[in-house]
């Protein structure tokens, strides 16, 4: 297990943040993937289960848990990108720039979905 | 200006573990090599202290030491080259290698490795009476990866090697790219054969450890990508 | 350490392409699910109307795809980054059937949800 130390103590340039957050957001949605799927199992059940889920759902600490959740998929969906520019085109030779980009563009949607999630113009 | 070295010292005939020990040193110059300041702590404070290098000028590639937490060529960079905080500079051998003493690592594992890719020209024909003739367009293919001096700074900078040792490493796989694109090679598929393999290409995540370590600035991880797809065009 | 070199070539190519593949797919199902399912004035997440929206074949489709590829990538993902280990085979074959195994089970359950209406 030494490996652990020589990872903290190791500088991180960009591409290790990247591939690290990468990983830990890629099993973080694994997980969620999971969870949503048994959370839609209250359809088999009728109309009353599933309403009541879906009530729950509209609690304050639920919208945060969406827009942690929105968090996540923006930054995997993008770094994902990323990715299959660096292995299939000529990523490598600029993937820093795609990166604070990505990044960029990545905090104005999460703010916008703060907005969305929080007025809650679409519930 | 004053300075503090902080090396990673073990005698594996008095140490249980690899500890820490400070030099100052005063009279630095900001144009001095890391190399520079590890010669005058030998020369003289402690003569003990192991270390390796030999032509010192970032030909030999034998220097390879963590430099601030990443790997670096003592002998390539300048004391001015480095953020320094609290006037302390902290030098570790490279990672992932055992250790025999101070900054000295076994790298026999690092070129066990080169070895497997055939770092040698494999041509189908016989040699010709004079050269074996490339135009400039296919010689420009190679100048990059040819630039590798076999440091191990890549290859002991990359996480997948930290976790399992049996991964081939981005030095072996540049060196497989110089022949699988050298256009007088005529061993690719059998070469591709070699680094296609679970320890081999696919451990790769591109994570760029391996071109922020590279004191000759290679891309790797572009060479890599391009290993990556010659593979994959023999599976589509 | 005398290095040899055990493994061969092994497909790693193709479970590589496929994961790059169905990632991209995934992002453009993903911007489909997120407009289409959640954040659009009608779409509500009452049970009548997750009902109503079951009965368009194309929201069908959509889901169907997003259960599939996003348990495929997930779980190729995740063994990516287990297999990353030198884990001695008998844990490391564990964690693979774990991994299928869930996937295949949370598979059903979606699917059968979805066949549901």
């Amino acid at each position: 297990m030494s490996w652990i130390k020589t990872l903290l103590t190791y500088e991180k340039a960009p591409g290790a943040w990247s591939w690290g957050l990468h990983r830990i957001t890629g099993l973080g949605l694994m997980f969620y993937l999971y969870l949503h799927i048994f959370a839609l199992t209250a359809l088999q059940e009728g109309p009353e289960a599933f309403n009541a889920e879906m009530e729950l759902f509209k609690s304050p600490v639920f919208m945060l848990l969406e827009w942690a959740l929105f968090g996540l998929v923006l930054f995997h969906s993008f770094n994902g990108f990323r990715i299959v520019l660096i292995d299939l085109a000529q990523g490598a030779k600029y993937h820093k720039k795609m990166l604070y980009w990505l990044t960029g563009i990545s905090i104005a949607l999460f703010a916008g979905m703060g907005y969305v999630i929080f007025s809650g113009v679409f519930h | 200006m004053e300075l503090t070295v902080r090396i990673q010292r073990y005698d594996p005939e008095k140490d249980s573990a690899p500890h820490f020990e400070n030099y100052k040193l005063e009279n630095v110059n900001k144009t001095d090599r890391i190399l520079d300041l590890l010669n005058r702590i030998k020369w003289e404070i402690d003569g003990g202290l192991t270390y390796r290098r030999s032509c010192t000028h970032g030909i030999c590639g034998s220097d390879a030491v963590k430099i601030n937490g990443r790997n670096r060529l003592a002998c390539s960079v300048l004391v001015q080259d480095l953020k320094i905080s609290k006037s302390t500079i902290q030098i570790e051998p490279i990672p992932a290698l055992p250790l025999e003493k101070d900054l000295l690592v076994d790298m026999s594992s690092f070129f066990e490795k080169y070895e497997i890719v055939k770092p040698y020209l494999i041509p189908k024909d016989a040699p010709p009476e004079r050269e074996r003739y490339q135009t400039n367009e296919d010689a420009e293919l190679l100048f990059e990866s040819a630039k590798c001096i076999q440091c191990g700074s890549c290859s002991t900078s990359c996480p997948s090697l930290w976790v399992n040792e049996n991964y081939i490493g981005p030095a072996a796989f540049l060196k497989a790219y110089r022949f699988i694109f050298d256009t007088r090679d005529d061993a690719t598929a059998e070469r591709l054969d070699l680094i296609d393999t679970t320890d081999g290409l696919w451990r790769c995540h591109t994570i760029f450890n391996c071109v922020e370590a590279c004191p000759k600035e290679i891309d790797i991880t572009w060479h890599i990508s391009q290993l990556k797809k010659a593979a994959l065009r023999r599976e589509i | 350490m005398a290095y040899k070199q055990v493994s061969s070539r092994s497909g790693g190519a193709l479970s590589w392409f496929l994961q790059r593949v169905t990632g991209i797919v995934l992002l453009f199902v993903m911007i489909g699910h997120y407009i289409l399912m959640h954040y659009n004035i009608d779409s509500g997440h009452t049970y009548d109307a997750v009902l109503s929206r079951m009965q368009n074949p194309f929201y069908k489709g959509l889901q169907m795809t997003f259960v599939v590829l996003g348990i495929y990538h997930g779980v190729n993902g995740t063994w990516s980054v287990v297999r990353d280990f030198d884990l001695n085979k008998s844990v490391s074959w564990t964690i693979y059937a774990l991994l299928v195994i869930s996937g295949v089970v949370f598979g059903l359950v979606g699917i059968t949800t979805l066949m549901s209406f």
